[in-house]
């Protein structure tokens, strides 16, 4: 019997609308006029510091700041996103008997795949999950369950991770109440998507690459919970404070998954800050070439969430870089959680 | 002055920052891509510069470059200090 091949076509979007980190920055400072004089003393600093040149918004940042009903907002981009990166990813290809929705909160997101599947006429058979409140970490948790199904029978499957946290930083960062550690978030959000079409069988045109086997790992940093808040404000907006202890855990945290389940293989990363991404040259100086991508995806486009480390893979393989046959896709999550999957026997298509 | 200012602000840096082991840290190590320096800590970092050496920082003060190092850092206090940039 010969092993099975899954093969994988992947495309990526971003917001509409392309701005300046300084711009931003700028902004922010009019914005938090009315902030005490130690956020606005920093404030420059944490614009220049986050190692970004531009941002991706779907939805006008002024518009969205003016809107009160910032989840229709939220709901306008995130679908806007969604469907266009959806319609790329499925052009020329058979429709998916799977759709998996992945967001990084639980905000703008009712039904989000029942509604793709009616906006782009999908079997109405398809099967649709929406997995949200995952954070960055989505991407590979969705991929496993995608795996998943692909092994019970389940023809293809597409997972699309899309975020509007640009746009939710625009709608929900001008509070006074604000965390320090908040802004610095807030100052690393893009908007975008990313979808992925998996399908049992060898490679068709359009595709970018198969793999035989998947394995998916997640952990749990112990105590995480304690360090970082991951909720919601009075009017149940999403938000995230990171605390300073993850780049003190972060080397050996990502150890206890890398070294049980990578050896020496390339590790495409999510591009979760400069200095997450420093801590991990630092822990895993033989990853530093994969990293890099990271580095260059975050520099020139900031942090869209979920389809974040999406992004990176596509940016690997338009530069041809070797991830064959073993290689692995790792991201964080709320807590603070490891998730890595691991691809076996894959081949580049060209 | 430079020298006094180093010294001074690495000992705040080490017993704020390093759990008070600054084995490893030179006047020239760079404290912000090796996370010695963050944006929050930067806050109280400055919070230390101007109460001590009776400085005011300004907005424009605050970049990449001026907190770059230890070195650069006792730079600004003595450029702020000899630019008349006292508190208030």
């Amino acid at each position: 019997m010969s092993e099975r091949e899954v093969s994988v076509r992947l495309a990526v979007a971003a917001g509409a609308r392309t701005l300046e980190q300084q711009a931003l920055g700028r902004e922010a400072r009019r914005r938090l006029a009315h902030a005490g004089r130690e956020l606005q003393q920093v404030l420059p600093f944490m614009y220049e510091h986050s190692g970004i040149v531009a941002r991706h918004f779907e939805v006008d940042p002024v518009e969205a700041e003016q809107r009160k009903d910032w989840l229709q907002v939220l709901n306008e981009a995130t679908r806007s996103l969604a469907a266009r990166v959806l319609t790329d990813v499925l052009a020329s290809a058979p429709r998916p008997a799977a759709l998996i929705v992945v967001s990084s909160t639980h905000s703008g997101f009712p039904g989000l795949s029942r509604w793709l599947q009616h906006q782009l006429e999908l079997p109405p058979e398809m099967l649709c999950l929406d997995l949200a409140g995952t954070g960055c970490a989505g991407a590979p948790h969705a991929l496993h369950v995608a795996d998943t199904l692909l092994s019970s029978g389940t023809p293809s499957v597409c997972v699309v991770c899309v975020d509007a946290l640009g746009t939710l930083s625009q709608v929900g960062a001008w509070s006074p109440e604000q965390s320090m550690s908040q802004v610095v978030a807030h100052c690393l959000a893009s908007d975008g998507a990313a979808a992925m079409l998996l399908r049992a069988g060898g490679l068709q045109p359009g595709d970018d690459f198969t793999y035989r086997r998947a394995h998916f790992v997640s952990r749990l940093w112990p105590g995480s919970f304690t360090w970082n808040a991951f909720g919601v404000d009075g009017e149940n907006r999403p938000y995230f404070s990171v605390g300073k202890e993850i780049r003190t855990h972060l080397a050996g945290e990502v150890r206890a998954v890398l070294d049980a389940e990578t050896g020496a293989s390339p590790v495409v990363a999510h591009p979760g800050g400069v200095a997450l991404l420093h801590a991990l040259e630092d822990g895993f100086p033989h990853l530093r070439p994969y990293l890099e991508l990271s580095m260059q995806e975050l520099h020139d486009h900031g942090n869209f969430g979920s389809p974040s480390v999406l992004r990176v893979l596509r940016l690997s393989l338009d530069r041809g870089v070797a991830l064959w046959p073993t290689f692995s896709l790792i991201s964080f999550g709320p807590g603070k959680v490891t998730a890595l999957l691991k691809y076996e026997g894959a081949r580049a298509a060209r | 002055m430079s020298e006094s200012v180093h010294s001074e602000v690495r000992a705040f840096i080490v017993r704020e920052f390093l759990r008070g082991d600054g084995r490893d840290l030179e006047d020239t190590t760079p404290l912000l891509r090796s996370g010695i320096l963050d944006s929050l800590k930067i806050v109280t970092l400055l919070a230390f510069l101007e109460e001590h050496f009776h400085i005011s920082v300004s907005t424009d003060d605050v970049s990449v470059a001026n907190f770059s190092t230890i070195a650069r850092i006792g730079d600004l206090v003595r450029d702020l200090a000899a630019r008349g940039a006292t508190r208030e």
